[in-house]
């Protein structure tokens, strides 16, 4: 039942995330979804967290 | 309340995937920001898990999302009672499982408009309860699935405008 698509995959992996991941268990694929679209907040590229970072309420697991 | 100005999606149905949590599972529950100009039907906070917990994914057929907010209740004593339809194809180990565990469980649903938006189904005090419906049908019919009827009382339509967490808590 839950087939989790990914967002636009960008090149964050652990050891050059640029970003850290709050109240959420680490893994290689973390999926929310939000705003009409499943992120990977284990990887994220660079537009996609500029823009998650607009929301620090809606979306409260990253810190830059 | 002035009407559409051509940007809207206003598409009938549901998306085709809906999110849903046992209501056990949830640690704190979503709010309206905190602020007096804000909506006080649309959170904007998400829900948080308890450890190891988090919404899962349903599949929705296409053309068979449903939801149905009738009005409940004589007057000065108004409130909601939403109906959600959908069918899920064939019966898999997981379909199996849920349908099972589902039937006398309570949960919360957000469901996903064609537009992106979610409507909130569930909250800390009224919970939803799901009504599940296996058929095979004939075999020139539509398929066997489940048909599934999710249901509850309301006080208000809630927006769910925070992020859906598919990754467990810690």
């Amino acid at each position: 039942m839950a087939k989790d698509a990914q967002s636009a995959k960008g090149t964050a992996g652990p050891s050059s995330r640029t970003y850290k991941i709050n109240g959420l268990k680490l893994s290689d694929i973390m999926p929310i979804s939000f705003d009409g679209r499943v992120f990977d907040l284990a990887n994220l590229s660079d537009e996609d967290l500029t823009y998650l970072l607009k929301f620090p309420d809606e979306v409260p697991y990253l810190q830059p | 309340m002035t009407g559409p100005d051509g940007t809207e999606v206003n598409m009938g149905g549901t998306s085709q995937v809906a999110f849903f949590a046992r209501v056990d599972d949830v640690l704190t529950w979503p709010a309206p920001a905190n602020t007096p100009e804000a909506n006080p039907y649309v959170n904007t906070t998400p829900f948080v898990m308890k450890q190891g917990k988090r919404f899962q994914k349903l599949y929705i057929t296409q053309d068979t999302g449903d939801l149905d907010f009738g009005s409940n209740g004589e007057q000065d004593g108004k409130s909601f009672k939403p109906t959600l339809k959908l069918f899920y194809p064939g019966l898999d180990d997981d379909a199996l499982q849920f349908t099972n565990d589902v039937k006398n469980d309570k949960l919360v649903f957000l469901v996903e408009l064609p537009d992106g938006k979610m409507i909130q189904l569930g909250t800390s005090r009224f919970f939803m309860t799901v009504a599940p419906n296996f058929k095979t049908g004939v075999t020139s019919g539509r398929g066997r699935g489940t048909e599934f009827e999710i249901m509850g009382f309301l006080p208000y339509i809630y927006r769910y405008a925070a992020a859906v967490p598919l990754t467990p808590a810690v």
